[in-house]
């Protein structure tokens, strides 16, 4: 088993490397620090939303709605910064974030509908709410403490990123010296196997889901912090991007197996991508589809893998 | 027994029937507007893009899967038309690339969840931004307007004084109720969305008809560009936009489950006309539509969890 995952972890640094190589000999100014910070960074904001969902996944779940729960507590947050202190309007979009993914949960976990229609139902409610609550308009311009959030650096690296390597962190003692983290594996590997040795089913996937909702409003937090302004469809683009960073990470869409530590370099892989049909001046019309093929071919060579080794 | 029997009766009906009630109702006391023939056909014109999709996704859902790349489908389709359109190929021709592309669109979904056995949610998301990428790619993004007076007679036409377009739907119905209760590739849908597992074991050839499902989807959603580029006399890239779900909505509303091949195209034109008539009701009310997009996230929700607890 260890030596699969070995090999599917040098597999992971050795594509980044090829990319990060291809793109440094075709602009020598990838390979500038300037450069590198910005692909980190980057990819730091596309691991904070891609971390929770990683979670959700590993429970053999979904949550389509990630985007535009982050859009929405994001507004709200942006909103509350006019006259709020920066603790009370933080505070309100993690709840108002931890709250749809509870919404998500329950409706998965009791009800028992199946978890990718409640969540592109929630997808549209919470990206109607964030426009009803936006009436189309941009905020922009927060106070200086709160944009310490994104654009800071401390010791010439973002916070960001540096946030990043804590959360994977912390994700990483949580799904693997935690019940909750080894339950979540237990679930996703084999439900009825997990029911049948009494894991707290309904529990954990509740518990899953509002993590998720929890962690996209903390990404909220990041990204209107670095762009210093919030509007409505700033969630729109991102689940492409965050399935992609996941199923590249080795994260299997049919649960159990994976985990945060792929996501990260998942999401380095991305954003090195996007980077890279930048600087190569690539119209801007093909990232989408350059993405959604991503998604698509990662995911499949994830199930040929998955089939190979069940045979063995 | 009485009783036994009028509860079988109230559980076929599905759950849109009486919200559609309801919707008539209060848009008939709210609006003076409502029954006039003008408000009456506006809303005809806006469901029949809706209800071709809905027709397909109906067959796509009763074999347990999800289409989502049916909007941004429609928007390549139609895209695609325009072009060949101003490159002086005739109708015929145009009609036909339009449902062979959507057809051949389509299948390559199928082929990737069936002979792949990928999840048909993450095929088909990652679809959407392929077909949404190749759409902005041909158009650079903006629009391709203006066509000949017989291409636009697809959308505008009358013939013995019922609108064409209506009469492509119902040609559309009848090629969906044939195909679902008359031929043996409905009967394999509902074999595929029951049991796809016995289905297998009887020897038939699963694979096949399951990728053949999404390709008819996708052959309807390349009727559904030719009418809606014609309606608009212009193809834009993100016309199908959101489509998809609304077409999900009114399927799912329409009483369609993932669960044992539940349902039928009938539920689902219903769900289709309660969809749009709800967005007529909140257009009346004066809420934007952006909001009205939240409402019918919630009722997506709403139906499905009548739904689930009807079946309990």
């Amino acid at each position: 088993m260890w030596v699969r995952q070995y090999v599917a972890l040098m597999m992971r640094l050795g594509v980044m490397f090829i990319i990060a190589i291809i793109l440094g000999l075709a602009r020598p100014e990838f390979l500038s620090v300037n450069n590198i910070i910005n692909v980190l960074r980057q990819s730091s904001l596309i691991f904070l939303l891609a971390s929770g969902l990683t979670v959700v996944v590993l429970s053999e779940g979904i949550d389509l709605s990630v985007g535009q729960v982050m859009a929405l507590s994001a507004c709200i947050i942006g909103w509350l910064l006019k006259s709020e202190p920066i603790v009370v309007a933080i505070l309100a979009g993690l709840a108002i974030g931890a709250a749809c993914g509870l919404v998500n949960g329950v409706l998965i976990a009791y009800i028992g509908l199946p978890a990718f229609v409640v969540t592109y139902g929630m997808m549209w409610i919470a990206q109607g709410f964030a426009l009803l609550f936006m009436k189309a308009e941009i905020i922009y311009g927060f106070p200086k403490a709160f944009r310490f959030f994104g654009a800071t650096n401390l010791i010439g690296i973002p916070v960001p990123v540096i946030f990043m390597f804590i959360l994977c962190g912390i994700l990483y003692l949580i799904l693997n010296y935690t019940n909750f983290g080894r339950y979540i594996y237990n679930v996703g590997a084999n439900y009825q196997a997990a029911r049948f040795s009494g894991v707290p089913i309904r529990k954990v996937q509740i518990m899953a889901y509002t993590l998720c909702g929890l962690l996209a409003a903390f990404a909220g937090i990041f990204y209107i912090s670095r762009i210093n302004a919030v509007e409505a469809g700033i969630g729109d683009p991102l689940l492409l991007p965050c399935l992609a960073a996941i199923t590249i990470g080795g994260t299997s869409l049919y649960g159990g197996e994976g985990g945060v530590g792929g996501t990260i370099l998942g999401a380095i892989i991305m954003s090195l991508i996007i980077n890279g049909m930048n600087l190569l001046s690539i119209d801007s019309y093909w990232h989408q589809f350059v993405i959604g093929a991503i998604v698509i071919i990662s995911v499949w060579v994830d199930q040929f893998q998955a089939k190979k080794f069940q045979v063995s | 027994m009485e009783r036994d029997k009028l509860k079988k009766v109230f559980k076929k009906i599905p759950a849109a029937a009486f919200a559609l009630l309801f919707l008539l109702i209060t848009c008939s006391l709210i609006s003076k507007h409502f029954w006039t023939t003008e408000n009456l056909s506006n809303l005809g014109l806006q469901g029949t893009v809706l209800a071709i999709l809905a027709l397909a996704q109906t067959l796509v859902i009763l074999a347990e899967g999800i289409d989502l790349s049916s909007g941004p489908l429609v928007s390549l389709c139609g895209v695609v038309v325009a072009v060949l359109l101003h490159k002086g190929i005739g109708l015929p021709g145009v009609i036909l690339v339009s449902i062979l592309l959507g057809a051949a669109c389509g299948s390559f979904n199928g082929i990737l969840i069936a002979k792949f056995k990928m999840p048909p949610f993450v095929v088909t998301f990652g679809n959407m931004g392929v077909f949404t990428g190749l759409a902005l790619v041909i158009t650079q993004g903006s629009s391709i307007p203006g066509f000949s007076e017989a291409f636009r007679f697809i959308a505008s036409g009358y013939i013995l004084g019922f609108p064409f377009m209506v009469i492509i739907l119902v040609f559309m119905t009848l090629v969906t109720y044939v195909l679902l209760y008359h031929t043996t590739f409905g009967t394999y849908v509902f074999g595929i969305g029951g049991n796809q597992e016995a289905v297998h074991l009887i020897g038939v050839n699963d694979v096949f008809f399951k990728s053949a499902i999404y390709g008819v989807a996708g052959s309807f959603a390349g009727v559904g560009a030719l009418i809606m580029t014609s309606r608009m006399n212009a193809a834009h890239p993100l016309v199908g936009f959101g489509l998809e779900f609304e077409a999900i909505a009114s399927v799912i509303v329409g009483g369609c489950s993932w669960t044992l091949a539940n349902g039928n195209p009938w539920g689902s034109l219903i769900g289709v006309a309660t969809i749009v008539v709800l967005k007529n009701g909140l257009n009346v009310l004066g809420i934007p539509p952006a909001v009205q997009v939240a409402g019918v996230g919630a009722f997506l929700i709403l139906a499905v969890i009548y739904d689930t607890l009807k079946g309990k």
